[in-house]
């Protein structure tokens, strides 16, 4: 019985992975070859999705990227023991992308079947539940704290110190919530732990509520994503089933449960107050704090509101130790990020590095540039309400201040690459619009701004008065800026100045074609 | 009930809230996703292969069915327990089979409705199968879509009187949040991405095909109400830019000619 291995993520499923299982299943079966697939998550090397893994002496050898096409090739090649063919890279492991990363919160994603609880325990799951137990509530929240592990959601807060908050907070009732609501562009990371190693994120989550006194858990997720919601939902069955594994018992003195909520397509809700809001069953309106969701969160009581990657590092850090966390990273940003590649990159993907990684490092030598072969022109980083940086800027380490002392931000980790084609304008435009279609409409700078920021761009790239509308734009920034109460408001400004500031020429260029249009007879 | 027959929407079954299936699978699966009472293990073993079991999927269905382990390819899925397995094996179902009230569909992408004309019996089984959540108008009202694909008007005093709450509440929330349709979608649910990444690799460009193709805008359906193409910002699928969700399948890397392709495919 020879093992393989393919990924069942949604970036697979979408270049055919049933497809090419199904015909490796009937080939074998064809040819009487005894052979076992599972189905993993993805190693997050997208370019050479599916990727087909099998398990040799030498270690898992992939292929890569392979089509229904390929397979019959593939098994005369000798799929089954490692075989050479052009499609063939080699074992996994040591691959280039691969041997570079220092892979903690990933290091199961693509590796193990999600779904098997046999699987993961041997894989070390439950590991970092242990260890909080052992070490008791107050000193897991120290070891947090002391490792520096900061909020994976974008804003970067320490992740200990909320956790502190919460703890001290006193009530009938405290709350776990996990932010998977990941809708910023470009970004893709939770949605690969849900579907690669949901087991981690339980865990993470059972590690907070034993912390901080909790005993019930929502995993507040996208409607987009009906994989990784599916794949989460078994693994939740599946601890469910498996009592005394199952949440009511993970945290032995205390019962835990977790609830997985479903959003309806709302960007906003992604922000944490908006996100109560919504679990609540109302319009995801922002709140305005304080009260912290720490003292005052869902339905009024305590809350720890993370992101899928703080919680899914958190089994990692108390299994391993805080200061080998800390001993990872940049400046005041410790431990790994995972970056995520995508839009027009040569190498797109997940790539988990300690900060401090240069902007060009992880665009050129990691994404190897564009995939169309032309230079960079910008690159996005942060989603929708991150900066753009010209290659200008390619020497920013990065890391939380280095980026923010640019007037850019890390955010969720993505970074969107843009080729020489790309208008910036446009890009602008765009940024603004989002803000309208998203807008929970609680603010009037966000609601009413984004839809006039729309129409001064619009007169800007008309060449109408563009002195005057370039100081609008810029005065109407200011005020989303400082007049919002979340960030989709208060960082919009972000991707619409940094596209002034660095592309001033496509905006004078549009200008300057209208110009030549109008003077036409 | 034939399966065949419940794919043409000729079913009358009360109880079938909502079917999912997907054309790019050998096999129809077919999911009653709506928690009922459960039913006793015997109600679907009777139902020979390919049928439709006339009862729900409940946590009842045993670890076995659940199983995950390669199945050997068979042309039909015999009765609901092979159905199951399929759906396991190819990952493809947006349903959840997690235990309770979390039961219920994940609608992305349309699925075949059953109940299309407003039903107060089927409402009130959504709204007491929630009892026990709080908070739980959002789960109500995905669940009442997946039943009746959309949010239908009557639903909205419906739920203010049985929920407590104001009427304007109510909208307040249906109109609040991008996926609750106030009208029957098309039959093929296009959900392209717009967003950055995607628009980096030339998805704009494939979106503007597609909609030419069809004569259709952003948010309407084709004049046969058979295509609608919506617009979402971000599938998680940057790396593979650009992305759309065809009746919840995923493609990606696809330029106007390819996307157009796989719609008429799928329709």
């Amino acid at each position: 019985m020879t093992k393989l291995f393919v990924p069942a993520d949604v970036a697979a499923l979408a270049l055919g992975a049933n497809e090419v299982t199904d015909v490796l299943t009937r080939a074998a079966a064809t040819r009487g070859l005894s052979i076992e697939i599972v189905r993993t998550g993805s190693r997050g090397m997208a370019w050479l999705e599916p990727l087909i893994e099998v398990e040799t002496a030498n270690g898992r050898v992939g292929y890569g990227p392979v089509s229904a096409g390929d397979i019959p090739g593939l098994l005369d090649a000798g799929l089954l023991t490692g075989g050479a063919h052009p499609l063939a890279i080699g074992p996994v492991d040591q691959h280039p992308w691969m041997r570079r990363q220092t892979r903690l919160t990933f290091a199961r994603c693509g590796v193990i079947d999600p779904v098997s609880l046999d699987d993961c325990v041997a894989h070390g799951v439950f590991k970092g539940l242990d260890a909080a137990l052992e070490l008791g509530a107050a000193p897991t929240i120290e070891a947090v704290t002391k490792s520096g592990l900061r909020g994976r959601g974008g804003a970067g807060f320490p992740a200990g110190i909320k956790w502190k908050t919460a703890a001290e907070a006193q009530a009938d009732q405290k709350y776990i919530v996990c932010n998977a609501d990941e809708g910023d562009s470009g970004t893709f990371a939770d949605r690969m732990i849900m579907e690669g190693d949901p087991m981690a994120l339980i865990e993470g989550m059972a590690i907070a509520a034993f912390a901080i006194g909790a005993d019930k858990g929502y995993v507040y997720s996208r409607s987009e994503y009906p994989h990784a919601n599916a794949t989460f939902g078994e693994a939740l069955g599946l601890l469910l089933r498996a009592r005394p594994l199952g949440p009511h018992a993970l945290v032995k003195r205390k019962p835990f449960d977790i609830e997985r909520r479903i959003g309806a397509g709302s960007y906003v809700c992604g922000e944490e107050t908006a996100l109560l809001e919504s679990l609540e069953g109302k319009r995801g309106q922002v709140r305005a704090k304080p009260p912290l969701p720490a003292h005052r969160g869902l339905f009024g009581k305590p809350t720890v509101i993370n992101n899928v990657l703080t919680l899914a590092t958190v089994p990692w850090v108390l299994a391993h130790g805080a200061d080998a966390y800390a001993a990872l990273g940049h400046g005041r940003s410790r431990g790994t990020m995972p970056i995520q590649l995508a839009g027009n990159v040569k190498y797109p993907g997940l790539f988990e590095a300690p900060f401090g990684l240069t902007l060009g490092e992880i665009v050129n030598d990691i994404g190897g540039g564009t995939a169309s072969g032309r230079p960079v022109r910008a690159v996005q980083c942060g989603g929708p309400l991150g900066a753009y940086f010209p290659p200008a800027l390619f020497n920013t380490p990065y890391d939380y201040e280095a980026f923010a002392a640019r007037d850019g931000l890390i955010g969720h980790g993505g970074i969107v690459v843009f080729d020489d084609t790309v208008n910036m304008a446009a890009q602008a435009r765009f940024a603004m619009e989002f803000c309208a279609v998203e807008s929970c409409g609680k603010c009037t700078p966000c609601r009413i701004g984004s839809v006039r920021g729309q129409e001064v761009i619009d007169r800007i790239v008309a060449g109408e008065r563009r002195e005057m509308n370039m100081r609008l734009l810029e005065d109407l920034c200011r005020t989303l800026k400082l007049g919002s109460l979340c960030a989709l408001g208060g960082f919009t400004p972000y991707p619409v100045m940094s596209a002034v500031r660095h592309f001033p020429e496509d905006f004078q260029r549009a200008a300057a074609q209208t110009e030549r249009q109008e003077a036409l007879p | 009930m034939l399966l065949s027959d419940l794919l043409r929407g000729a079913s009358d079954g009360p109880e079938c809230a909502a079917i999912f299936f997907t054309r790019l699978a050998p096999i129809h699966t077919v999911m009653n996703v709506v928690p009922l009472t459960p039913c006793p293990a015997a109600a679907y073993k009777k139902n020979a292969p390919g049928e439709i079991p006339n009862c729900c999927v409940t946590h009842r269905i045993d670890d076995k069915a659940l199983h995950r382990s390669p199945m050997p390819q068979r042309s039909k899925p015999h009765g609901l327990r092979g159905m199951i397995a399929a759906y396991r094996r190819r990952r493809l179902s947006h349903i959840d089979l997690s235990p309770g009230p979390r039961l219920q569909a994940e609608i992305c992408g349309a699925a075949s409705i059953l109940h299309e004309r407003w039903d107060e019996t089927e409402a009130t089984r959504i709204v007491d199968a929630h009892e026990s959540m709080q908070g739980a108008l959002l789960p109500i009202l995905h669940a009442i879509q997946a039943s009746f694909g959309y949010i239908p008007q009557q639903a909205t005093a419906f739920l203010a009187r049985k929920l407590n709450l104001s009427r304007a509440e109510v909208h307040g929330v249906i109109s609040f949040y991008h996926d609750f349709r106030r009208a029957p979608a098309g039959k093929l649910v296009v959900k392209i991405c717009r967003a950055e990444a995607c628009q980096a690799m030339g998805g704009a460009g494939a979106a503007e095909a597609l909609l030419k193709h069809f004569g259709s805008s952003w948010s309407g359906t084709t004049g046969d109400q058979m295509v609608a193409v919506e617009p979402v910002y971000c599938l998680s699928l940057c790396a593979v830019a650009p992305a759309a969700l065809i009746n919840g399948e995923p493609t990606a890397r696809f330029d106007g000619k390819r996307l157009i392709d796989k719609v008429e495919a799928a329709r």
